[in-house]
C-alpha cells in the first residue's frame, strides 16, 4: 500500500496558495473545474486585449488623416514601442498565469488520484473490519462463508468467485459457497492438487493469473477454468491449519487482477480462514449441546416410563394383598388364590423389569463380562423354548435346525438374547402368531433368526430400535409393556460374545432378527 | 345396584377391581382399551367409569373428549385413576369433565370409598332434579 498523507488543514496547503496567486477566487476549495473557469476567463481577456490592439493598428493604417492627428501629440516611433510593450506586458502576464494554472491542474490531479486511493483504503479497512466483527460474533458457517466470499468480490471488484472447503480428513476441496454467474457449482469437488485451487491448497500458497491461465503450469484444467482471464486465487490457513481456498475469477476480460490485489486478499483471508475455524467450533459445539439435549429428554422419557412399569404391578400387588387383608371371610379359597397368584405373578414382572435395568447398567459400567467357549446354540435355544412353553405362551413356538450348532459365545448371554427376543416377538404379534427360532450353520459363522408374523416394524423406526430408551411409539409400548431396554441389551450382548445382530421387517408382515456369532475364538 | 365400567389395559388391574367392587354389591363391567370403554358406555350406561389414562390405540384423554362430544342423556360421572401424576393432568381431567382423579398406585379401600361418595352425590343430584321437575310441570 503506497503511503497517504492527508492535506494540513491549519496551513494553507500548496494548492490553495497556487490558486490564490492564479487569480482563482474561490480558492478555499479550488476544482479542476474553477482552474478551468479561470483559463477561459483570461482567454478572453487576452482575446479583447488583442481585438483592442489589432483595431487601433488597423485604423492607423487605413486612416491617413488619424495618423496625422495622433502624430500630432505622439511621434510615430514613440507610439510603435507603446504598442510592442503593451502587447508585451500583457503577453508575460497571460503565459505567467498559464504556467500557474497547469502547475495547479496537475497537483489537483495528484491530489483526486491520493483521495481516490484513500477510499480505496477505506473500503479495504472497513470490508477487513467486517469480516474481524464476523470472526468475534461466531455465525453460521455457511453467513460466514458468504460474507467472505462478498466481501472478497467487493474488495477487488470482480463479479465471480468462490470458497472451497477442505473436507476434514480426506483431501477433497468442496465448493462450499459460489457467485459464478448462472452457473451451478456449488457441491462441485476438486481433489487437492489438481486445477487451480488445487494447486493453491496443495503449496499452501496464493496464485495471480493475468491473462490465460498457463496450460504448461495447469496440465489438467477443466474447460470452465481455461476460460477464466484474470483469477486470484489465496489458501485460507489459520493457525497453521488449512480450511480451504478463496477464488476470485474474472471472465469477462474486463478485469485484470494485480500484484496489489492479490495482496488485499491474501490480508482477508488470513481473518477469514479463522472465522471458519470459528465457525465450525461453533457448529460442532452446537452439534454436542443437541446431541445432550436428546439424551436428556431420553433419560426423563426413560423415568417416566419407569416409574410407570413399576406403578403398575404395584398397584396390583397392593390391591390384591389388602383385598385378601380387608375381606378375608368374604373370600372363597379359589378367590383368595386367584389373588395369591396375581401378586406372584406382578411380583415377578417386577423382578424382570429391575433386573433388565440392571444388566442395561452392568453393560454400560462394563462390568459385564463375557466368556468366549465353544456352545452348542441349539440346546440352548431349545432349552429357551421350553420355558416359555412351561409358562404358557400362547404363540405357536418352534426350533429349526440341523441338529448342532456350534460357536463361541457366553452361554447366559446367548440365552437371554433368544428369551428377549422371543418375548419381543410374542408382544407384538397376535397370541395365534407363530414364532420360529431358526439356526443355520455356516462355514465360520452360525447364525440365529428368531422370525415372527406379528406387527412388524415401519422403516422409520428401524435405524433405531437399538438405540438405548428407546421405543417405536407410546401406544404399541403400553400395549406391550417394557422399558425399551430389551433390544438395546440384546444388541450389547450379542456384540460382547464377538456377535453381530441385523433386523428386517415389513409392517404388518412381521420380523426377522438375525444373529451371527463367529465360530473363531478370537 | 349401580353399574360401574373399569377401564385398563392391566388385566391384573382390572380383575382385582371387579372382584372388589362385585363384592361391594356393585355391577361390573369390564373393557381392556378405549374404544370397547367407548362401546359400553354406550350401549350399557354405567354410572360410574374408572378411567386408566395411559392406553394403546384411544387413550384416557381421547375417551373423555369423545364422552363430551357424545351428549349422552345420562352422562357417567368419571373416575380417573392414573399412574400419570403432574399437577397438569390434574387440572385437566377436571377441565375434560372428570369428576375425581386416583393416582395409582391407589388404595382399594380408598377408591371403593370415593365410588360410594361419587354414588351418593349422584342420588341426590337425580333427587333434586327430579323434584324440580315436577314442580316445573305442577
Amino acid at each position: 500500500m503506497s503511503t497517504v498523507t492527508t492535506p494540513d488543514r491549519g496551513t494553507e496547503s500548496n494548492v490553495v496558495r497556487q490558486a490564490r496567486v492564479a487569480g482563482i477566487r474561490d480558492f478555499q476549495t479550488p476544482t479542476l473545474e474553477a482552474v478551468e473557469r479561470r483559463r477561459w476567463q483570461l482567454l478572453i481577456f487576452a482575446g479583447l486585449v488583442m481585438l483592442g490592439l489589432a483595431g487601433g493598428m488597423m485604423m492607423l493604417t487605413i486612416d491617413r488623416s488619424s495618423i496625422d492627428f495622433v502624430e500630432e501629440y505622439l511621434p510615430l516611433p514613440v507610439l510603435r514601442v507603446l504598442f510592442i510593450g503593451l502587447a508585451s506586458i500583457i503577453g508575460l502576464y497571460l503565459l505567467d498565469k498559464e504556467v500557474r494554472l497547469k502547475k495547479l491542474t496537475r497537483n489537483l490531479v495528484d491530489e483526486r488520484v491520493l483521495s481516490a486511493a484513500l477510499n480505496n483504503r477505506l473500503k479495504e479497512i472497513s470490508i477487513l473490519s467486517e469480516v474481524g466483527k464476523a470472526v468475534n460474533q461466531i455465525l453460521e458457517l455457511d453467513d460466514v462463508l458468504r460474507m467472505i466470499l462478498r466481501s472478497s468480490l467487493d474488495l477487488l471488484g470482480a463479479e465471480e468467485g468462490s470458497v472451497m472447503l477442505l473436507e476434514e480428513g480426506t483431501d477433497d476441496l468442496v465448493v462450499a459457497c459460489a457467485e459464478a454467474g448462472n452457473r451451478d457449482i456449488e457441491g462441485a469437488v476438486t481433489k487437492m492438487g489438481r486445477g487451480v485451487s488445487g494447486w493453491v491448497a496443495k503449496n499452501r500458497e496464493p496464485i495471480l493469473i493475468s491473462g490465460r491461465a498457463p496450460s504448461e503450469f495447469f496440465s489438467d484444467l477443466e474447460d470452465t477454468q481455461r476460460s477464466i482471464i484474470s483469477a486470484v486465487s489465496v489458501p485460507l490457513i489459520g493457525e497453521g491449519n488449512l480450511y480451504g481456498v478463496l477464488n476470485v475469477n474474472d471472465m469477462s476480460g474486463s478485469r485484470e487482477f494485480t500484484e496489489y490485489d492479490l495482496r488485499a486478499v491474501g490480508m482477508f483471508a488470513e481473518h477469514a480462514a479463522i472465522a471458519i475455524r470459528n465457525a465450525k467450533a461453533f457448529e460442532r459445539e452446537r452439534q454436542t449441546i443437541l446431541h445432550m439435549e436428546e439424551v436428556d429428554r431420553m433419560k426423563t422419557d426413560f423415568i417416566a416410563t419407569i416409574s410407570h412399569e413399576l406403578r403398575t404391578p404395584l398397584t396390583s400387588i397392593i390391591g390384591c394383598a389388602k383385598t385378601i387383608r380387608a375381606r378375608h371371610e368374604a373370600l372363597s379359597v379359589p378367590q383368595r388364590n386367584e389373588f395369591l397368584e396375581m401378586i406372584e405373578r406382578q411380583g415377578e414382572r417386577l423382578l424382570q423389569l429391575i433386573e433388565r435395568v440392571l444388566s442395561a447398567s452392568k453393560i454400560e459400567s462394563g462390568v459385564a463380562v463375557f466368556k468366549r467357549v465353544p456352545v452348542d446354540l441349539v440346546a440352548v435355544a431349545q432349552e429357551v423354548v421350553q420355558g416359555f412353553k412351561g409358562a404358557g405362551i400362547s404363540n405357536p413356538l418352534s426350533v429349526d435346525s440341523p441338529g448342532i450348532v456350534i460357536a463361541y459365545a457366553d452361554e447366559p448371554a446367548v440365552a437371554q438374547v433368544l428369551s428377549n427376543l422371543i418375548e419381543n416377538a410374542r408382544k407384538y404379534s397376535d397370541s395365534e402368531a407363530p414364532i420360529k427360532v431358526k439356526i443355520t450353520d455356516a462355514p465360520g459363522e452360525s447364525m440365529i433368526e428368531v422370525i415372527d408374523r406379528g406387527f412388524g416394524i415401519s422403516s422409520e423406526a428401524l435405524g433405531t430400535i437399538f438405540d438405548r430408551f428407546h421405543q417405536i411409539d407410546q401406544s404399541t409400548t403400553r400395549k406391550a409393556g417394557g422399558v425399551g431396554l430389551g433390544l438395546y441389551i440384546v444388541k450389547n450382548l450379542v456384540e460382547g460374545c464377538g456377535g453381530r445382530i441385523s433386523v428386517e421387517s415389513e409392517e404388518g408382515k412381521g420380523s426377522v432378527f438375525r444373529i451371527i456369532f463367529p465360530k473363531r475364538q478370537d | 345396584m349401580a353399574r360401574i365400567l373399569v377401564v385398563d389395559d392391566e388385566p391384573a388391574i382390572l380383575q382385582m377391581l371387579k372382584m372388589n367392587l362385585e363384592m361391594e354389591g356393585y355391577e361390573a363391567i369390564l373393557a381392556g382399551d378405549g374404544e370397547t370403554a367407548i362401546k359400553r358406555i354406550e350401549f350399557e350406561q354405567p354410572d360410574i367409569v374408572l378411567l386408566d389414562i395411559m392406553m394403546p390405540a384411544l387413550d384416557g384423554w381421547q375417551v373423555l373428549q369423545r364422552l363430551q362430544e357424545m351428549s349422552l342423556s345420562k352422562p357417567p360421572k368419571v373416575l380417573v385413576v392414573t399412574a400419570k401424576g403432574g399437577e397438569h393432568d390434574v387440572s385437566k381431567v377436571f377441565e375434560l369433565g372428570a369428576v375425581d382423579y386416583i393416582a395409582k398406585p391407589f388404595d382399594v379401600e380408598d377408591l371403593l370409598e370415593r365410588v360410594k361418595k361419587v354414588l351418593a352425590r349422584t342420588e341426590i343430584e337425580t333427587e333434586e332434579r327430579r323434584r324440580q321437575l315436577i314442580r316445573e310441570w305442577m
